[in-house]
């Protein structure tokens, strides 16, 4: 673990118990196997993967919310499960995928904004509403959405509050879950921008999960493919993306529809067979010195 | 030509005023084409799909200058003669294949009752389509599968099933509305190219409805663009991706991140959000968010030749050839 | 090349008005509850100003007077009087402050019980729900008439008895309904935003649960408020209920059913008003329910 990491998972691992009826056994279902890698400062580290592939698991794990069966998650060095939940958060923030149902449609926006100073205590009404408002500003949101309900603004502006909600506490690590997956394309570029701005303007450092090849190409630095709760491919995103290894990766990239005007559809050409032996073939992580 | 639309408006009452949720809108498809109908949330694409199958809601108002089928009339046709149309001859996928599915009836029951409802034949006859058809979508052990509940089935498999249900009646028509969106990326492309494939061979028309421009770019033959409830272009595909006319289209293609950006440098993106549809806007709907809008985009835009068989609702949009602009009915 | 991301006010981006017209004004049913409740609430509010007479005063010279309308009626007793001449219409309007207080004491205090169980139930699961679940089944299977019965006759009766018997009876129903919203928001992002930020479990449910439960909690308790009204009527028409010669409307039909022949308007007057207050509980839960219906998402 290198002096510039923030995040380090060591040999994470983590099952479910599926309850199938009253008795009767419990069969575990690994939904994580033995992830290992380094978030440090300054790396947008993308992690891709279909439905079921874990990352989702994998993200409740990096924020410290779900122990893992196994393995460890470090936070500055210190191992993220003796954190309290409130200095984690100062740390490390989230933004979730659906900008509906992430913000209470109860309070108005200048309070889920100033949520997380709430709770801290440490500042009083006045100046966590001038701080409030500041985070608005620096997202792009006029100051008159202050006073507004989440139910009053589109989509792409939902996700605008998210990200003030986030960057309130100045964390230095953003996990995002799929953050332009549930808005247009025209605003997804809004989001993605601003996200880069934020990063260049407040040396921020990003995780980010998607399923969406474009995106994760042109927003990250390296990228970790995950299959079936393992890390099937990790390198940075050039290497990754110009010479992919695994042959799910492979899969993951010749299956993403660019635009490409009388390219046709490709023909994939995955069974039953060759699936269950993507899932046995071995995994290509270079690890960082 | 299979399907015929024009001049198609929608408004559906709410709360706050009456939704121009499709307005003017016109398109054709013929057999063995595909027609990809491109726009973001609000722009009234699914709303136009509904209202081709008469599904909309009874409170919405439905009107067009012209809207045929096989050169049967469409609009003053009764709710009865629509319903023996749906399903047989036309017919449609929707977005959740969890929520298409009745998750009470066996995938046989299902299958077979859209054939017993339109055709005479009896049971074993339906079943025997079903199994066929279920085979040619890629379902292995079709027999055993007509007897399973749709929650024992994965997501692309259930949307395979959604896709042998349309096709039990031999439709001529597919509408098509999002059916890969909520699928993995890996299983999007299989079920693309099925569809493809079952076109080609069943010489179907298809409509298909969706916000992914690189979907389009790979199965459109022909390309509608709306906006803000309206038809802002409409050209073969290899044109507009290749000459894109109206400034959203161009936008838009220019906002989707791909390789030739350079990475993690800001994307060219579209300021501000689509406009409301409560209450008629007037002029061009876009004029408030586009580069180019000047006072001339404040009167009602026709939609403009611009090119061969190409049209687009803007005035700033250079036609190929010069010939004098004239209104594409 | 930097974007700005501003959002332009020449674009339509206001804070859109959602709603032009308030949706409670096109409906007939949510209006015309209210009224009849906020008739009924300053008929009890205003009942020491407005009676004619006073609601305990016996004159047993001038009993069994009919009402106004009647041709031997007065309007010195615009409602007749009852079998111990004591004014109708006093005792209409002093019941009425007896039916709110049941109503709404019973709509708080079960309201209370059943809304700490239900979120209880609802946002730790497993062992509390299912511990919950069987408290609730439990209250399910009693007789809730039975109960209320035999409390009254070990404690005797009285307002305060009646009020707590029936708010720790009659909570189920806000129990399965905050367990069932609980269990819904629970899943929802925002609470999970909560947790990452370090809320305590207080701090969730007073924040993100209980104000997105308010909605189906006022329903719900003007539905238990009516059912309470209709209780304790049921129970002082047995006289197990409030005690005379408190003006009950339940109990002023128990009193005037020997007389149900000649002297009909003595069941008829408290039974109006206890079915129309029911009514109008019931209209107002109903119209509440439809008016805040989340209208969806965009």
């Amino acid at each position: 673990m290198s002096e510039d990491s923030i995040l380090s998972l060591a040999n994470v691992t983590h099952d479910f118990k599926r309850r199938r009826a009253l008795t009767g056994p419990s069969p575990l279902i690994r939904a994580v196997e033995d992830v290992s890698f380094d978030v440090r400062k300054g790396d947008i580290l993308g992690i891709v993967g279909e439905s079921g592939s874990g990352k989702t698991t994998l993200a409740k794990i990096m924020l410290g919310l779900l122990p893992p069966t196994q393995g460890e998650v470090l936070l500055d060095g210190t191992p993220i499960a003796k954190m309290p939940r409130k200095r984690i958060a100062e740390r490390i923030q989230f933004i979730f995928q659906d900008p509906y149902s992430s913000l209470n449609p109860r309070q108005s926006v200048g309070q889920i904004v100033a949520y997380p100073l709430y709770l801290r205590g440490q500042e009083n009404a006045a100046e966590r509403d001038k701080k409030a408002r500041e985070l608005l500003d620096i997202v792009g949101l006029s100051s008159r959405f202050f006073d507004a309900y989440p139910s009053q603004m589109s989509g792409g502006q939902r996700q605008r509050v998210a990200i003030a909600r986030a960057l309130i506490t100045r964390p230095d690590l953003l996990i995002c879950d799929e953050p332009t997956s549930a808005l247009d394309v025209s605003v997804q570029s809004q989001v993605l921008n601003l996200l880069l701005e934020l990063r260049e303007e407040f040396g921020l450092t990003y995780v980010m999960i998607s399923h969406n090849m474009a995106v994760i190409q042109h927003m990250t630095t390296h990228v970790a493919v995950m299959f079936l709760g393992r890390i099937v491919e990790m390198d940075t995103s050039e290497k990754v993306f110009q010479t992919p290894q695994h042959p799910y990766t492979q899969l993951l990239l010749s299956s993403t529809l660019s635009v490409e005007q009388g390219a046709g559809v490709p023909d994939l050409n995955v069974d039953a067979d060759a699936r269950r032996a993507m899932r046995d073939h071995p995994s290509y992580v270079t690890q960082r010195v | 030509m299979l399907l015929n639309v024009e001049n198609l408006n929608v408004v559906i009452p709410t709360q706050g005023g009456p939704l121009h949720a499709v307005q003017d809108v016109s398109f054709n498809v013929s057999k063995g084409e595909t027609l990809c109908i491109v726009g973001e949330s609000g722009c009234g694409k699914s709303v136009t799909a509904l209202s081709l199958l008469g599904l909309l809601p009874k409170s919405a108002t439905r009107s067009a200058s012209r809207m045929t089928f096989d050169g049967k009339d469409m609009i003053t046709m009764s709710d009865k003669q629509i319903r023996a149309l749906r399903g047989d001859r036309l017919s449609m996928i929707f977005q959740e294949p969890m929520t298409a599915l009745n998750p009470l009836h066996t995938l046989g029951r299902q299958l077979t009752d859209v054939y017993m409802a339109h055709r005479r034949g009896d049971r074993k006859e339906a079943r025997e389509r079903a199994v066929y058809l279920l085979e040619r979508v890629g379902i292995a052990r079709a027999a055993e599968r007509l007897g399973q509940y749709p929650h024992e089935l994965s997501g692309g498999l259930r949307q395979r099933v959604v896709i042998a249900m349309a096709l039990m009646c031999e439709p001529e028509l597919i509408v098509a509305d999002e059916p890969t969106t909520a699928l993995d990326v890996t299983i999007q492309a299989e079920l693309l190219r099925l569809l493809a494939e079952l076109q080609k061979s069943m010489g179907l028309g298809m409509i298909m409805i969706t916000h992914d421009l690189g979907l389009v770019s790979r199965i459109a033959d022909r390309v509608v663009v709306m906006y803000a409830g309206q038809v802002i272009e409409n050209a073969p595909a290899k044109e507009l991706f290749e000459n894109p006319k109206h400034p959203y289209t161009r936008a838009l293609l220019g906002s989707v991140p791909n390789p030739s950006h350079p990475r993690m440098q800001p994307l060219p993106s579209i300021p501000g959000t689509v406009p409301s549809l409560v209450q008629k806007m007037e002029g061009c709907h876009f004029r408030d968010r586009c580069e180019l809008a000047s006072e001339e985009c404040r009167v009602s835009i026709p939609l403009l030749e611009v090119g061969t068989e190409h049209a687009a609702r803007c005035i700033k949009a250079e036609p190929e050839t010069s010939v004098a602009r004239s209104a594409v009915p | 090349m930097t974007e700005t991301v501003t959002s332009t006010p020449k674009a339509q981006d206001r804070v859109s008005r959602r709603m032009r017209r308030p949706r409670w004004m096109g409906h007939a049913g949510l209006i015309l509850g209210s009224t009849i409740v906020l008739v009924c609430v300053l008929m009890a509010l205003l009942a020491p100003l407005i009676s004619p007479h006073d609601p305990y005063a016996q004159d047993l010279v001038s009993r069994f007077i009919p009402p106004v309308w009647h041709e031997s009626g007065s309007w010195e007793h615009v409602l007749g009087t009852d079998h111990l001449g004591r004014d109708y219409l006093t005792r209409l309007l002093y019941g009425a402050q007896i039916s709110l207080v049941i109503g709404i004491g019973t709509a708080i205090v079960s309201g209370i019980i059943g809304t700490t169980i239900g979120v209880a139930a609802g946002y730790f699961g497993g062992k509390i729900d299912s511990v919950a679940m069987f408290i609730i089944t439990a209250r399910l299977a009693m007789p809730v008439i039975l109960i209320a019965l035999a409390t009254v006759a070990l404690f005797g009766s009285s307002l305060t008895v009646v009020m707590l018997t029936l708010g720790l009876l009659l909570w189920d129903r806000f129990a399965l309904v905050t367990r069932a919203s609980t269990i819904q928001l629970r899943s929802q992002e925002f609470v999970t935003a909560a947790e990452i930020q370090g809320a305590s479990i207080l701090q969730i449910v007073r924040h993100e649960i209980l104000p997105n439960l308010l909605n189906n909690l006022l329903i719900v308790a003007t539905l238990e408020m009516a059912q309470a009204i209709v209780l304790e009527a049921a129970l002082s028409f047995l006289g197990l209920g409030v005690p005379a010669p408190l003006p009950s409307w339940g109990l002023m039909i128990s009193e005037g059913k020997a007389s149900i022949l000649f002297e009909p308007w003595l069941i008829t007057i408290p039974g109006v008003a206890l079915f129309l207050l029911v009514l109008g509980t019931n209209l107002l839960g109903d119209g509440l329910r439809d008016i805040t219906t989340p209208q969806g998402r965009n």
